[in-house]
């Protein structure tokens, strides 16, 4: 279907200044093997700030840069527990009223007590699919909304959607990008090294502006 | 074998993946496609301009969906009065399409959620589609009952928040669960979702040619570059959702059969009814998955990534979740039955014999004899015994709402309170409108939205794998091409 | 992480042999200190640590039936289950619930005793509905003596209470009106009904017992199955159906249906496994998945009408549709937990090789998505019927101690403290624990987790079938635990003398591969 595209490499030579505000390099491959293969290289090489960009999440990518396991589960954990606890005073508050209730809090807002086909006023069997849904709730709002903010995501303009050849990054490509930010970053010497990985297709500057 | 220069058009070596062979996974992708022949055939549809057979599909569901908003205002302005619903069958057909909606609404989250928790690779190619036939259905489903308090201007009363009348919502009472319930259904399916698509939007903005796409699919995309950074906590919290969304898609269905099941009402009051109601949903969403999907895998063109093993599997978890519904339905009968109750007795002679017969014969005929033509192997492959199935259990889960609403509240403990109930037109074109609903919301979203995961069939591609653990084997035909080999090409 | 392709080692193909024997003389010493231990309820007839005479015996050797048949349905399930799936992951730990679901002929055999409780049990004190019509008359007329409405023990909760009278089905015209003493709606609710019940603790029990009786005659009055309503213009239903579910022969007629049904599947997925081990034919496991849906069809009807009638029917006027779903839950988790077990003790000998820590996960994974199922139904089935409020299903609950009246008999009662523990035990406290993934990967810690679920499954089966014998008391000794020990000793004798005879691992299954290849961490696993 596809062609495999002509290897480019883009002329990093010393004629070519680099820019004085650069974002990083990407080099770009075209399956999953090199790709992880470069990232290991990258890791061995010293560098610390790099990410690989791919159209699917890769098995085995997290080792080979280096990623920490998330603390996600934590705080859906302790959120899921808050929604417990929500569900549990908001239903035993509202329905009791020898619950103390704060100074600041106005009167009308007391639990509300009526009985009801001869239910206890605090039935924790009928309370619990509340309790359950409540938990539920912050659990997944939690995990989608502190995923992407850990993501620090939503980010609209990313120097990296500017580059062209990046667009497959979400198609069928497999970018290494190397921070400009790294320690051990050098334009010249980690183009080299990126145009010297096995598979790899394509290295490209990307000005951060 | 002859060379393959690049650029070579490779034949589909295998389109037949629905044979069994124990020894090897059939593949998921056929047709040869490769990553970006992924990407090409799902973008498709949603980057160029809609087609004819769209626009006539719409000029049909829109007004439909109109209408269904002009009925709500026409009930508005004249009251409950207009639908069949009274005293005792104060439920009538609102509360039988709102479970029947919400029935449907739950094959989505089952595919995403639970199949992927049971590594079921083959959900990644329907998973999207079903997810979004869920939430359009439980927007329907959740316009019901909000139509049928009476009071609708009242609805947010339901809600639990500190208000001058120093009235808080009956949290012992069912029906709050189901706001409950609903409510974090609805809006958790629509989270996970969007989250799943986030990738997805991010492939179209990268594909659309339009400026506008490009703004649209960019904003909607959050800008997601695909690092692995971000994949990895992604994946955490796809995982997360789906855990959290295995047990709620249990219980929302397990809540509207507390509906019925905490009242003495013979005929509801039975404890299998939670998981009973559960499998049911996921039989009626199936049947709505598969009604949807034969159609527009042709319709789209993507015959190779929603395969006909793609088919007969979700024909086959139709057949089983029909299977526990009829032991459901064997096992109510045979409880009335040695219980020694004479009203449960009563009641499950009257559902075959009494005043609403033809609903109860319908429902057995269409969700216990019509989907048993799938047991057959040579009907599971063609896609029209399929849909005679699917068609059955759309039928049949309705009627199914329909017989334990009615046959119930209708012939009741006592003689001096039994009614019968007669639908109204207005019940039966409101129904048959929020159909129009459904379908220009689903339209919609075939057009706008990346119908299929592609980031996700992507992974279940044998490409997406790293061939051994030599990273520098230097074998040279690594990944860029999915389909095993030619042989004799 | 990903592992490389794993070659199954020769130990994994050849049978175990020899070496089982210790562990089967073991067992069987176990076993015959069990019978021993099971015996010493004969010594008297006070029902404590030892005694209690036959209808002692009877039930404790029925919890610990029921224990090792849900241990051996679960793994028919393991296997049954994962074949309709085609599942990959579970082949190199199958053999194990395979053996045991094997032996399901022999677990039927273990079962004869409740067959000829059927015929024997003029009294009816194990099964009340195998009760001579003498018997049941008697029993009747005693509760209706004691029921008398001016009898001294029934003035305090007329007076208070007169609604009781006026349920429509608490009363149905037959004279066999309820006492809000065994109405678990006042009893559940917490409300200040405590004037219902009479000072005396004796005279509650007394009127409870007197009133269940009642119901019982009632709902086996032999009359019921062919007009005991037949004068009700109402609603003539019954009529034709004369069929006597309860008559002994039918009953014993239908378990050996259940075990003839159950065993012949056992004995097919064995069969064809240890069929492959020296044929390596792929044609087996394509055998076994055609005939897997509708073996899992059958199999679900006779795990749901064995439950029915071995332990539902102890108190044949109880119905609840959830009860055989609930023991499917119980039971699938005694399967996976015996499997984890089995799989680890063997392993512990040198054997399993193939096995890694990530089947122990997806064994794991199941046993806590399992202890959450049972959570959910054993709570709808709860919940409904506290809600419902409905005297004839309540009762059930309160003997159980599922009451929240300070006067109930079951007030303060073991049985009371058993729903705590089984609401923490079965439920929260594991699913909180096995939430964790290093904890489903840390065997130490899955085994503690195993070994916990089948006692609380122990404990589960105990609470559902116990109350029949004695409560509000608490009747635990010597006869259950040799109960236990006799039938595990048999039951795990016959797994030794099945499992060495061949290879531990099916090794030669076509999906193999894919099971020694397991990774759980992937995303999508893609086996090739």
């Amino acid at each position: 279907m596809t062609a495999i595209d002509t290897p480019i490499t883009e002329d990093h030579s010393a004629e070519h200044d680099v820019p004085a505000k650069l974002y990083g390099l990407i080099g770009e491959f075209d399956n999953v093997t090199d790709i992880i293969a470069a990232a290991n290289t990258a890791r061995e090489a010293g560098y610390k700030k790099m990410d690989v960009h791919s159209p699917f999440p890769i098995h085995g990518i997290d080792d080979a840069i280096g990623i920490k396991q998330t603390i996600l589960p934590w705080i859906v954990l302790f959120m899921g527990l808050s929604g417990m606890t929500t569900g549990l005073l908001l239903t035993t508050y509202t329905m009791a009223d020898w619950l103390p209730q704060p100074g600041f809090v106005p009167e009308n807002f007391e639990g509300y007590t009526f009985l009801i086909s001869g239910k206890p006023l605090v039935s924790l069997a009928a309370f619990i699919p509340v309790i359950f849904e409540l938990t539920i709730m912050f659990s997944a709002y939690t995990a989608v909304f502190a995923m992407f903010l850990l993501n620090k995501l939503p980010l609209l303009s990313n120097p990296l959607l500017k580059s062209e050849r990046f667009r497959r990054a979400t198609d069928d490509r497999f970018f290494l990008a190397i921070d400009a930010r790294d320690g051990s970053f050098d334009a010249h010497k980690t183009a080299d090294l990126l145009r010297n990985m096995h598979g790899c297709l394509a290295v490209e500057l990307i000005d951060d502006d | 074998m002859a060379a393959i220069h690049p650029g070579t058009q490779i034949p589909s070596v295998e389109t037949d993946n629905t044979l069994d062979d124990p020894c090897r996974r059939a593949p998921l992708v056929t047709g040869g496609l490769d990553f970006t022949g992924v990407t090409d055939a799902v973008a498709k549809s949603a980057i160029s301009r809609p087609t004819l057979l769209w626009w006539v599909l719409f000029a049909i569901t829109g007004p439909m969906a109109l209408g269904f908003f002009t009925m709500i205002g026409y009930l508005f302005v004249t009251g409950t009065g207009i639908w069949g619903n009274n005293q005792p069958v104060a439920w009538g057909f609102p509360i039988v399409n709102f479970v029947f909606w919400v029935g449907i609404g739950h094959a989505g989250t089952l595919i995403s959620a639970i199949l992927f928790l049971f590594r079921q690779n083959w959900r990644t190619s329907i998973n999207r589609f079903a997810e979004a036939m869920t939430i359009f259905a439980v927007v329907c489903a959740g316009i019901f009952p909000g139509i049928h308090v009476g009071r609708p201007w009242l609805a947010y009363w339901l809600f639990p928040f500190p208000n001058q009348m120093a009235m808080w919502p009956q949290f012992r009472s069912p029906l709050l669960w189901d706001v409950f319930a609903v409510g974090t259904y609805a809006s958790v399916s629509l989270l996970f979702w969007y989250t799943g698509m986030v990738p997805d939007i991010a492939t179209l903005r990268d594909k659309a040619q339009s400026r506008i796409g490009q703004i649209f699919y960019g904003f909607l995309s959050l800008g997601w570059t695909g690092s692995a950074r971000h994949w990895h906590r992604f994946e955490r919290a796809y995982i997360l959702l789906a855990a959290l969304c295995t047990p709620l898609v249990l219980s929302v269905h397990s809540v509207v059969s507390f509906d019925f099941a905490v009242a003495q009402m013979p005929g509801w009051h039975t404890t299998v009814f939670p998981p009973y109601f559960v499998a049911g949903a996921i039989y009626g969403g199936f049947a709505m998955v598969l009604t949807l999907a034969i159609p527009c895998r042709v319709w789209l063109g993507l015959e190779h990534i929603i395969t006909m093993r793609h088919i007969i599997n979700c024909a086959k978890v139709m057949l089983g979740t029909g299977m526990i519904v009829c032991y459901a339905y064997s096992l109510e009968f045979f409880t009335a039955w040695y219980s020694g109750h004479h009203f449960e007795q009563f009641v499950f002679r009257n559902r075959p014999l009494g005043n609403h017969y033809l609903g109860f014969w319908m429902m057995v005929f269409c969700n216990c004899v019509g989907p048993q033509v799938l047991w057959i192997k040579k009907v599971r492959e063609n896609v029209w015994g399929i849909m005679w199935a699917a068609m059955c259990v759309n039928i049949g889960m309705w009627f199914e709402r329909y017989v334990i609403v009615t046959t119930s509240l209708s012939r009741d403990f006592l003689p001096g309170s039994w009614a019968q109930f007669v639908p109204t037109w207005v019940d039966v074109v409101m129904f048959t409108l929020s159909f129009g609903l459904f379908g220009s919301l689903f339209l919609l979203f075939l057009k706008l939205l990346p119908t299929i995961a592609m980031a996700e069939v992507k992974t279940v591609m044998p490409a997406a794998h790293a061939h051994g653990h030599g990273h520098d084997d230097g074998d040279a035909d690594h990944g860029q091409d999915p389909q095993p080999h030619v042989e004799g090409a | 992480m990903a592992h490389g392709p794993k070659t199954i080692e020769e130990a994994d193909k050849t049978p175990i042999g020899a070496s089982a024997w210790p562990a089967w003389r073991t067992c069987v010493v176990i076993a015959i200190v069990g019978t021993v231990l099971l015996a010493t309820a004969l010594v008297s007839k006070n029902p404590g640590v030892v005694g209690g005479g036959l209808p002692r015996l009877a039930f404790a050797y029925l919890v610990g039936y029921c224990f090792f048949l849900a241990v051996t349905i679960g793994a028919l399930a393991l296997v049954l289950l994962t074949t309709l799936f085609r599942a990959g992951w579970v082949v190199a730990v199958r053999r194990v619930p395979e053996t045991f679901a094997a032996n399901f002929v022999w677990v039927g055999v273990l079962g004869l005793p409740i067959i000829l409780m059927g015929f024997l049990d003029s009294e009816g004190q194990v099964y009340p509905w195998a009760m001579s019509q003498k018997n049941l008359e008697a029993q009747i007329h005693e509760a209706h003596h004691l029921l008398e409405p001016h009898d001294g023990h029934d003035e305090a909760h007329g007076d208070t209470n007169p609604t009781a009278h006026v349920q429509p089905v608490a009363d149905d015209g037959h004279g066999h009106a309820l006492d809000p003493a065994s109405d678990g709606l006042h009893a559940l609710t917490g409300q200040p009904m405590g004037a219902a019940y009479p000072d005396e603790d004796e005279a509650a029990r007394a009127i409870q017992r007197a009133n269940y009786v009642g119901l019982l005659g009632y709902m086996l009055d032999k009359k019921r199955w062919n007009g005991a309503i037949e004068g009700d213009a109402l609603v003539p239903v019954g009529k034709g159906m004369v069929v006597p579910w309860y008559d002994p022969f039918f009953y014993a007629v239908r378990i050996v249906l259940y075990f003839v049904v159950l065993s012949a599947m056992g004995m097919f997925l064995w069969k064809c496994s240890v069929k492959q081990d020296a044929s390596a034919d792929p044609a087996l496991t394509t055998r076994r998945e055609w005939w897997a849906p509708p073996m899992t069809v059958l199999f679900a009807l006779g795990i749901t009408f064995l439950a029915f009638d071995v332990m539902m029917s102890l108190d044949p006027a109880w119905y609840s549709t959830m009860f055989g779903v609930i023991f499917f839950a119980n039971s699938f988790l005694a399967g996976i937990a015996t499997t984890i077990l089995v799989c680890l003790a063997l392993q512990k000998k040198g054997f399993l090789k193939i096995v890694s820590v990530d089947h122990y996960h997806d064994l794991g994974k199941l046993l806590f998505a399992f202890t959450f199922f049972w959570g959910y139904v054993s709570f709808s089935q709860f919940m409904l019927i506290w809600y419902a409020s409905l005297p004839e299903t309540t009762y059930w609950f309160e003997l159980r101690g599922a009451t929240t009246v300070p006067t109930a008999p079951q007030a303060g009662s073991g049985w009371q403290w058993m729903i705590l523990v089984l609401l923490f035990g079965h439920l929260i406290v594991p699913f909180g624990f096995l939430l964790s993934r290093h904890v489903k990967r840390n065997l130490t810690l899955l085994s503690i987790a195993a070994v916990w679920m089948l006692l609380m499954v122990y404990l589960d089966l105990f609470w559902y079938i116990m109350p029949q014998y004695r409560s509000p008391a608490v009747t635990f000794g010597l006869p259950e635990i040799g109960a236990v020990l006799a039938v595990g000793g048999v039951v795990f004798a016959l797994f030794f003398g099945r499992f060495r005879q061949h290879a531990p691992v099916p090794h030669n299954d076509p999906r193999m591969h894919e099971s020694a290849a397991l990774d759980t961490s992937a995303w999508a696993p893609i086996y090739h």
